[in-house]
């Protein structure tokens, strides 16, 4: 097809189909709400295309009983683009660099327009147990994953602790 | 999936977009016409809207731009403008455009089967692929055309799609739906869209489009003056127009003659109605205050409801009940300790999060010095580091922990002097296990290189044995020779018994001294 198509076409429907972002996004908040999954949470801030979220370490990986801070940021398309995903509470893990940015296919040209803000944090927390170190952001940490899960469990903690610290001394 | 269709979600939905269908409320002048239908003159007027199949109803679309606001003044003599407009939009959807089914308000419970999996709604028009994954018509589209490098998968499985274009008319990736899914689809139970306006319909969503075409009081329908292209609701479309300024005998005010029920019904200054529990003549602009708050014949509860008291009455009566109430006469006690209370737990709820990391930082020490008392671990077992992060040791291990990925290591927070020596003693235990193994392993090695070096000796000591062993032979050889021949000289002269017994002695002492030459020879020989 021709992308002169593409162009012509494109804008119309989208013009027409912007309450369909907020519309989708206040379904799924119900559904989070009505009923929720152990372990992931999700709240849109002042506006809606805007959420915060958090994820809690899977069992039986280093990041067990940790609990991750998100922020979400949908585009105007949403959900035939995905949303912009960073991990607010400092991680150490070999696909998150220290700003939070994460290497997740899904999230970059695997986005499907079915996956919802669950789904991805869903994904999100079987990555925090099972990282790609094919293609690390951080490669210190895709290193010692499998060569010393001990300091590398460590780390994790130090990490992480940035934050409990910042939280203790918010109380 | 329940969720999104509760009845409660009503106002969630309709506030997130309003649909082409959506009709404020008539007495807002003016906002009416800017979110307008007018199917009804499908068949009302035909010649205006032959477009397509003729009993289809127009697209919402169309007459959205056919009655906005920049429009309406030209389309007086140009009707045939914004139809070109609505075929356009007609064409890329190949049906007709009607009523927007996922921004209806769904009555009857969804089955999950039944919601499209991108806009997790109700399928509207849905459309089968051939790895049988089922989307709405639009949603697929959609989704198709976002997908990156001419890629065309199926958004759940990623299959690919074949056939697909953006053209709706060349489409072919569609397959067959079944007839009991359309049938599920059609029966679910919603409300009317002009719900806002007033209509309290609720039926078959199949029968949605049909009740809003043709029986829905709140449609907004052309006006029955051709030359005016204003809207009007269907229950107030009578033969005239009624487009046109009027005053208000009481107020005074202009008014559009279309909302003039509407204004003397609730808005005029000037106009009061008997209130129709009470009967006090009340302004028909306090009329619904006065009904929820001030009417004496209102219901209303005891204050003390909230903590008891069952006590229900017209207003009116309310007051001497009150006078003997105890709870009522408690409540505003009752509801500052309420107050109290919930700011206390709010409270207890910090201090009790503050309590547990203060517990879990207790316990870490408390299993450090467990640990230490009993002196057997070594300060790297896995557990320890899990349950305490403190424990990272500050010194030089390894590269990792000093880098700049924690920097939190460099300069952990001691809260006490206790915490700063017991971190001090924990990296001073690291270094002595270092030590420790350094040691052992030197210890290895020397030993090792002794071995080794006594081994070499003893080999070489047993060359040497051999050596002396070899040339103790050919001396005692050449020594006996010697003494034969003395022996045969001297023959004659010394007695046999004296020579005997010399040869004897020499022979007998010759024996044991050999033995044990030859014994440790063959020792030697023997380890080698
Ligand atoms: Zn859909
Ligand atoms: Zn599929
Ligand atoms: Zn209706
Ligand atoms: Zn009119
Ligand atoms: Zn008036
Ligand atoms: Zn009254
Ligand atoms: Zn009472």
């Amino acid at each position: 097809m021709s992308t002169d198509a593409a162009e012509k076409t494109a804008p119309q429907p989208r013009s027409a189909n912007n309450g369909n972002v907020t519309k989708r996004l206040q379904t799924e908040l119900m559904t989070l709400m009505m009923s929720p999954t152990p372990g992931i949470s999700a709240f849109p801030n002042d506006d809606l295309l805007n959420w915060t979220a958090t994820i809690s370490g899977p069992d039986g990986t280093p990041y067990a009983n940790l609990t991750f801070k998100l922020s979400f940021e949908f585009p105007a398309n949403y959900p035939y683009a995905p949303p912009t995903v960073l991990f607010k509470t400092p991680i150490y893990h070999p696909n998150i660099d220290f700003s939070g940015r994460i290497c997740l296919d899904i999230l970059k040209d695997k986005w499907s327009a079915i996956y919802n803000v669950q789904s991805v944090l869903l994904s999100l927390q079987s990555l925090l147990g099972e990282p790609n170190n094919a293609s690390p952001l951080n490669g210190q940490a895709a290193e010692l994953w499998d060569k010393d899960p001990v300091e590398y469990k460590k780390l994790v903690l130090a990490r992480h602790k940035d934050l409990a610290d910042e939280e203790l001394a918010g109380l | 999936m329940s969720a999104p269709n509760s009845p409660t979600l009503g106002l969630f939905r309709s506030d997130a977009r309003p649909g082409p269908l959506t009709i404020p409320p008539p007495n807002l002048e003016g906002t009416a016409t800017a979110t307008a239908t007018a199917t009804a003159a499908t068949w009302s007027d035909p010649r205006q809207f032959v477009v397509g199949a003729p009993p289809n109803p127009p697209s919402p679309l169309a007459l959205r731009a056919l009655t906005s606001p920049s429009n309406r003044r030209a389309t007086l003599a140009a009707p045939t403008l914004p139809l070109g407009h609505a075929d356009s939009i007609r064409k890329r959807s190949s049906l007709p455009a009607d009523i927007d089914l996922s921004t209806l308000d769904y009555i009857t419970a969804c089955d999950e089967n039944l919601i499209c999996p991108i806009c997790r709604c109700p399928l509207d028009k849905p459309v089968r692929l051939a790895c049988d994954h089922i989307f709405c018509d639009e949603c697929l589209n959609r989704a198709l055309e976002a997908q990156r490098n001419g890629e065309r998968n199926c958004p759940s499985c990623r299959t690919r799609v074949h056939g697909w274009s953006e053209d709706a008319g060349k489409q072919k990736h569609k397959t067959s739906i079944p007839r009991i899914l359309t049938q599920m689809l059609d029966e679910l139970v919603v409300r009317c869209p002009n719900g806002k306006a007033g209509c309290k319909w609720q039926d078959k969503r199949g029968e949605v489009q049909d009740h809003v075409d043709r029986y829905c009081d709140y449609t907004l329908l052309a006006c029955p003056e051709s030359e005016c292209g204003e809207v009007v609701p269907r229950k107030h479309r009578g033969k005239s127009c009624l487009h046109f300024h009027t005053k208000c005998e009481d107020c005074e005010q202009s008014v559009l003659r279309l909302d003039l029920e509407a204004h003397q019904e609730s808005e005029c200054p000037k106009r009061a109605k008997d209130c129709s529990k009470c009967g006090a003549n009340i302004p028909v602009r306090e009329l619904i205050s006065h009904l929820s708050s001030k009417c004496p014949e209102t219901i209303v509860s005891c204050p003390g409801s909230p903590y008891g008291c069952s006590f229900q009455s017209p207003h009116a009566d309310l007051k001497p009940h009150t006078k003997t109430c105890p709870i009522a006469a408690m409540a505003p006690f009752l509801s500052a300790q309420q107050a109290r209370q919930d700011t206390q737990e709010a409270q207890q709820k910090l201090l009790q999060r503050k309590v547990d990391v203060l517990e879990g930082g207790f316990s870490s020490i408390q299993s450090l010095l467990y640990t230490s008392d009993a002196g057997t671990r070594t300060p790297t077992t896995p557990l320890e580091a899990m349950s305490d992060p403190m424990l990272r040791s500050g010194s030089n291990n390894g590269a990792a922990s000093a880098s700049s990925t924690a920097p939190a290591t460099e300069n952990p927070p001691f809260d006490s002097s206790t915490e700063h020596l017991l971190f001090l003693h924990d990296s001073l235990r690291n270094e002595i296990s270092r030590v420790e193994n350094a040691l052992a392993v030197l210890d290895a090695r020397t030993t090792m290189t002794l071995l080794n070096e006594s081994l070499r000796a003893k080999e070489e000591m047993a060359h040497t044995n051999a050596a002396i062993n070899g040339m103790r032979m050919q001396l005692h050889w050449l020594m006996s020779a010697r003494l034969q021949a003395q022996r045969e000289q001297s023959g004659p002269r010394a007695g046999p018994s004296v020579g005997g017994g010399g040869a004897g002695g020499a022979a007998g002492a010759s024996a044991p001294m050999l033995r044990p030459v030859r014994r440790s020879s063959e020792e030697s020989r023997q380890k080698l």
